[in-house]
This record gives C-alpha cells, structure tokens and sequence, in this order.
C-alpha cells in the first residue's frame, strides 16, 4: 500500500439537507476509510459555501490544495443539482491546470431504485474531471438513497452491507492509487431490497407523512391546473 | 399556443444571450404567447429537497418567490425552450435552479416506466420540451450527452414530445437563426 501521511482530501457535498444527508453518509464514509490509510481530510458544505463570494472561494482553496475530491451528491432531475452544478462551473472558472493532478471521485445518489437514472450525471462529472486537471479515478452510485437518510452508513448494518462492502473496496483501490473497481460499482448498484417493494414502500412512506401533516387527501392536487 | 422561455445564461455577458436575441425575434413573428425569463437576472432560490412540494402542501414549493411563478407558467404552457450553456453536458446552474424547483409538478408516487421507476404525473398535460444547447465550438460528445439528459428528463417530466439543438457560437448569426427556425418551426401554432 502506497504511504498517503501528508495527503489532503475534501468531501464536497452537494445536498442541500440539513443537518445531514446521504451525500455526506456516503462520503464520509469512504474518508473514513481513507483516513485510515493517511488522509486528512475536511467537509465542505455547497449549500453553505456557494452563499457567499467569501465561501465560493474557501471551497475553491480547498480543492486547489486536496490531493482527492470527493463530490458527493443526490441526483436532481435527471443529473447533477444546482448547488452542485454550480460548484463544478466556480471550479472550472478558477482552474490553473495544476502539475500533479488531483483525484476526483464522484458519489451519487437517488431516489429511485435503479442506479441508470444516474449515468449521465457520471458522464458529466467525469468530462468536468478530465478537462479541467483532475485525475478521473470513477465513480459509486446508490439507489433507494432515502434509506440511508443522512444516518452513519457503517450503523445501518445489514441493509447497506453491499454498499459498505463497495466503499471498502474504493477505499482500497484509492489508497494504491487505483481507480475505482468495476466490482465496488456492481456491489453499490446493487438493490437492497427489490425495485417493486421499494416503490410500494415509497408510497406508503409519502402516505404516512402526509397522513401527519393532515394532507393524505391532498397530495395529487393540482394548484396550477387553469 | 403559450411558450415559457428558459434563459439559463450564467451572467450578462454570457454569448447565451445573443442566442436568446434570436429566439425571442423568431418568436415575436408567431402569434404564439411567450413568457421569457432571462433566469441570472431573478433572484430564485436552491431547492432544498424537503419535499414539502409532494407532502406538505402538495403541488406547490415553500418558497415563496420566482420559482413558484415560473413553475405554474411551465405547466400551463404547451412548450418549455430551454436555453443554456452546457457545462460538461449538462444544464447550467441558472436553468437547473428552476428544474429542481419544478419537480412540484409530478406526484412522489412511483410508476413503471420501459421497465424503470420514474415518478407519476400530477398534472394531465404538460408541456413539450425542447432543449437548446449552447457551446463555443462544435463538440459531438457533449451535444450528445445533452440530447440524452433532454431525452431522460422528458420521461421524468411527462412531456409529449421533446426536441434537443446545439448551437455553436463559430457559427454565423444567419447559420444559428436557421438552425432555430428549423426546431421552432416543428411546433404547432409557431408556423
């Protein structure tokens, strides 16, 4: 295993959700692993970051110094969010092409069950990666995203054993300097539980909310029909 | 035939506005109703994802600015033009600001769709989507990737029919404007 000791990384995480998401459970949990291996590494919120011109280039610094990025994201509409497309376009703007290039890693998530909702926001991340100085080392996608819901993934257990099993073998792979391995994004695309249940699961969970909020019987109107 | 225009250029000196210059003339010839949004000059803010718009108070966002506007005035027209830069493929930060909050417009629920989960709608019609890409120079790969991302968010949006065109600033005005006419003059009620 190569020696990381004075390497840096930062865990860019593109979720809006506060206090904490599973952009940044994912996340952290792959640092976590790398810290073990002698990464250093600091979190950087978009959602508070890209608030001011002062944040913008804080996370600017930081990823002109990291040795890794971590972008760590939830798929909004078909590909990336705004705050995370933003962060892409503010990097882009200020990037000097640098004589080592950074690693760049991409992890996203969703909330349907099927992880091709997400490949073309891979595609995205990885053009971003290789023309603008990064080292594309891959990328993990998660399906059912809302079950691990900003909880310590290693805490979830079970469920997410393929997940923590594909993150141990990323994790791995980066601290030799490799990328990703095909059979960490196989074990992450891996379903936890079968597309059909999770839908039906899905739907009883909005119904339940709704059910608290007092809006069960409101939730398929229409406030803009003409 | 009502038509929301989606200016998604990043700032005023984006070249993107140029290309909007020519939609909107083209536009102005047709008797179709165009409501125009020049997207970095409106303060609208990030969704957060708190999914209030499907359970809380179903159908609309908590955020009480442009969005929501902008959101009622997708849904009632027959077709949304989405004009923006493509960053690495995809939708710039001014447009997609809008499409994340415009997800008010389909329902939480699931449904099948060509064998993938994909949300119902929540409306009976929407409105077709077009794409308009802009890049500095001809690049297949991109324009291809944001064909693809135009293709799968009209699943998702239940649009009708959908339509993608990249145009490239190397090209001449008159080039661009030809280009234009040819996807708008496709639409019903343009001509």
């Amino acid at each position: 295993m190569s020696e990381h000791i004075s390497r840096r990384a930062v865990l860019l995480v593109g979720s809006a959700k506060h206090p904490s998401s599973t952009s940044e459970s994912l996340g952290r949990a792959l640092l976590e692993r790398l810290e073990g291996g002698g990464y250093r590494y600091e979190t950087i919120k978009l959602v508070r970051a890209l608030r001011s011109e002062e944040g913008t280039q804080v996370m600017i610094q930081a990823v002109k110094q990291a040795d890794l990025v971590v972008f760590a994201f939830p798929l909004y509409v078909d590909t990336l969010p705004t705050l995370a497309t933003k962060a892409l376009e503010q990097i882009a703007a200020s990037r000097v092409e640098p004589t080592t290039p950074p690693q760049f890693v991409a992890i996203v998530n969703c909330g349907f069950p099927e992880v091709e909702h997400m490949a073309l926001a891979i595609e995205v991340c990885e053009r971003f990666a290789k023309t603008t100085g990064f080292e594309w080392m891959g990328a993990l996608a998660l399906g059912g995203g809302q079950a691990v819901n900003g909880q310590p993934l290693d805490e979830l257990g079970g469920m997410m054993r393929h997940a923590i099993e594909a993150l141990n073998l990323a994790a791995e792979a980066l601290l030799q300097d490799q990328a990703i391995p095909q059979e960490a994004v196989d074990l992450m695309a891996t379903p936890f539980i079968p597309p059909r249940l999770y839908t039906m699961m899905g739907g009883w969970g909005w119904r339940r909310q709704a059910a608290q909020m007092g809006t069960k019987k409101n939730l398929r109107d229409r406030p803009y029909k003409e | 035939m009502q038509i929301t225009l989606l200016n998604g250029a990043l700032n005023e000196n984006d070249p993107t506005h140029a290309v909007a210059d020519l939609i909107l003339a083209e536009l102005d010839e047709s008797p179709a109703s165009v409501i125009y949004y020049p997207l970095h000059t409106i303060p609208i803010a990030t969704c957060i994802g708190c999914f209030e718009c499907w359970v809380k108070s179903p159908g609309e966002c908590r955020i009480s600015d442009a969005g929501r506007d902008i959101a009622r005035d997708m849904i009632q027209s027959d077709v949304v033009l989405m004009l923006s830069p493509i960053p690495f493929g995809t939708y710039s930060s001014e447009l997609k600001k809008v499409l994340d909050r415009a997800i008010s417009l389909i329902l939480p629920f699931f449904q099948m769709v060509d064998g993938e989960v994909h949300h119902q709608p929540r409306y009976e019609r929407y409105p077709s989507l077009i794409g308009i890409g802009v890049l500095p120079t001809p690049n297949a790969s991109l324009a291809d990737l944001f064909d693809r991302l135009v293709g799968r968010h009209s699943i998702n949006m239940h649009a009708p029919s959908h339509a993608t065109l990249v145009v490239t600033l190397d090209q001449s005005e008159q080039d661009q404007q030809n280009a234009l006419r040819s996807v708008l003059s496709q639409l019903e009620g343009v001509k």
